[in-house]
């Protein structure tokens, strides 16, 4: 693992050994270690596919007294990661059309037709590698896709509910953001609400079964996930 | 009356929630929300108005003691011109106007006791992507919490305070500082940074965009998704910088190119469309020591604050000794 100071008040961990499943599983441990002895002045923690934002409060503490401390737990670090939970939610998605608009386009990226795309993507359940921007269940696509590109200009406006794909991965967002990843369909269902406790019905170690259901059928499928 | 821009009850942010993708939100520029907090004798992170290009008119219905930091203002009480960034008693009935003068983009307005809002995971600031907080509106009611009973002059009956300035002075030439991003993820030349850029129209609370030089990612692919701080320099296909703000997503997959220091953000959270900007390199410890000091000054005005109000006999109006039973009082927004 790399530790590098990104701005004067967050460090970078980048896990760059392994394969992505182990390099996941060496941030995820590593966070984790972190949880159970946290380190003074460290505010925040985000954890994404190969890397953990360490942030801090640079009016207490620095870059170089964080890099020693991170180094301190990455040494009685477990390096299991978390538990898989079992849980496997089921996610309604329509695909295409005005729903999934760059669907066509991610599929030429990969060289293949929008159906096989639809299929590679609700052939099993994706395993939610953490928590992105905005609660994001952020997934990885089975096998070793080919990586579809993000947009040139990010949209300013993705309505809640919508899948996209970047790179390897897959993401529904729960909430209307911008955004820059290709849009292939959209979820009716309702991902996460401020008002309810969690705020969203997964966590990192779930499993997220996309099933494509028809356009026709958009509001026999909306209301909470998994509710 | 005339209410123009926008408003909104913020503190200086959401932290901790950040693994769940919240991102940090809050003030846009810190020094000044904090400024004002001190100058009421509040705890710095308390809830405050921030007015976003504005012009704005509040009814208090109860005695408050009230002070604006930030942007270049002109503000009435009353009906009388008051010195700006200082503390001012208002009385129940009287009128307060901030009007927008030239330079800045925000004020923030704080009362003693600060503004009582709801909160989502320990924090007042409003998140438009998760859909907590609105803006306040035309007509709306603000309570607050406060021991201020009033304060009279013992010849003028008007109370005047005159603290020292913290408020940063208004340079000719806005200078951002920028330290270096990691090599991974980043851009071709981001020296091209310093080359001057003006801030777009398209700018808000996630990003401060940019128009000026194109930068062009280093070859070898896109980054993978990863944190980014709030101040990074993200660098979109188009090659046009966004300054990522408190409102930002906390992962992204773009090339940064440099983080802007925490000092040089707030004044960012100053900068309106149109606003040219000088992008220079700086050494992470010297960053880190700006702030400190910046923080310093604000620390010094708090316990002036404090010593002022306890000589004047005002000392249970400062916020470490207010207990739960206050009085709910409100100003409403009209």
């Amino acid at each position: 693992m790399t530790v590098e100071p990104f701005g004067d008040a967050a460090v970078l961990v980048h896990a760059s050994a392994g394969d992505p499943d182990g390099r996941w599983i060496a941030v995820e441990s590593l966070r984790d270690a972190l949880s159970a002895r946290p380190v003074a002045a460290v505010r925040d923690l985000v954890v994404s596919f190969e890397h953990l934002l360490v942030q801090f409060d640079p009016a207490r503490t620095d870059a170089g007294t964080v890099i020693a401390a991170l180094a301190d737990r990455a040494a009685g670090a477990g390096g299991g990661g978390p538990a898989p939970s079992g849980q496997v939610l089921r996610v309604p998605v329509v695909f295409g059309g005005r729903h999934g608009p760059d669907l066509v386009e991610a599929a030429d990226h990969v060289g293949t037709s929008p159906e096989v795309l639809v299929a590679a993507v609700t052939a099993q359940p994706l395993l939610v590698r953490f928590l992105g921007a905005g609660i994001e269940p952020m997934c990885t696509r089975p096998g070793s896709p080919p990586p579809v590109p993000r947009r040139r200009v990010p949209r300013s406006r993705v309505e809640a509910g919508s899948v996209g794909l970047a790179a390897a991965n897959l993401t529904i967002y729960p909430f209307t953001s911008p955004g820059g990843w290709q849009l292939i369909g959209r979820t009716p269902a309702t991902l996460c609400d401020v008002a309810r406790e969690p705020l969203a019905p997964y966590r990192a170690g779930d499993l997220l079964q996309l099933v494509p259901v028809d356009e026709s059928a958009w509001d026999q499928h909306t209301g909470p996930l998994g509710g | 009356m005339v209410v123009a821009g926008r408003a909104s009850l913020q503190d200086l942010g959401r932290h901790g929630a950040e693994q769940l993708g919240l991102s940090v939100n809050g003030a846009a520029d810190q020094l000044s929300a904090m400024e004002a907090n001190a100058l009421v004798g509040n705890g710095l992170d308390a809830v405050v108005l921030e007015l976003l290009v504005f012009d704005v008119e509040l009814l208090a219905t109860s005695v408050a003691l009230v002070a604006v930091a930030g942007a270049e203002h002109q503000l009435t009480v009353g009906g009388r011109d008051v010195l700006p960034h200082q503390p001012v008693v208002v009385l129940p009935g009287e009128r307060v106007r901030v009007h927008l003068l030239g330079r800045g983009a925000r004020c923030y307005l704080a009362v003693n006791g600060g503004f009582a809002a709801p909160r989502l995971l320990g924090s007042a600031a409003p998140d438009p992507i998760v859909g907590f907080g609105d803006l306040v509106g035309v007509g709306d009611r603000l309570p607050f919490r406060s021991r201020f009973g009033g304060l009279s002059h013992p010849f003028s009956g008007i109370p005047l305070f005159r603290f020292p300035r913290t408020a940063r002075r208004w340079p000719a030439e806005w200078v951002v500082e920028m330290t270096a991003a990691p090599v991974a993820g980043g851009v071709a030349d981001p020296d091209v940074l310093c080359s001057g850029y003006v801030v777009d129209t398209m700018s808000d609370h996630v990003g401060l965009r940019l128009g000026g030089a194109a930068l062009l990612p280093r070859p070898g692919g896109e980054p993978v998704s990863r944190g980014v701080p709030v101040g990074a320099v993200e660098v979109p296909p188009s090659g046009q910088p966004i300054v990522l703000l408190r409102g930002r997503l906390v992962t992204a997959g773009y090339p940064v190119a440099a983080v802007v220091t925490t000092s040089s953000l707030a004044l960012l959270g100053q900068a309106r469309p149109g606003q040219r900007l000088t992008f220079r390199w700086q050494e992470r410890g010297a960053a880190v020591l700006r702030w400190r000091r910046d923080l310093a000054q604000i620390a010094d005005l708090a316990d002036a604050v404090a010593r002022c109000f306890t000589a004047v006999g005002l000392g249970e109006v400062l916020v470490d000794r207010m207990a739960e039973a206050d009085p709910v009082r409100g100003v409403s927004f009209s």
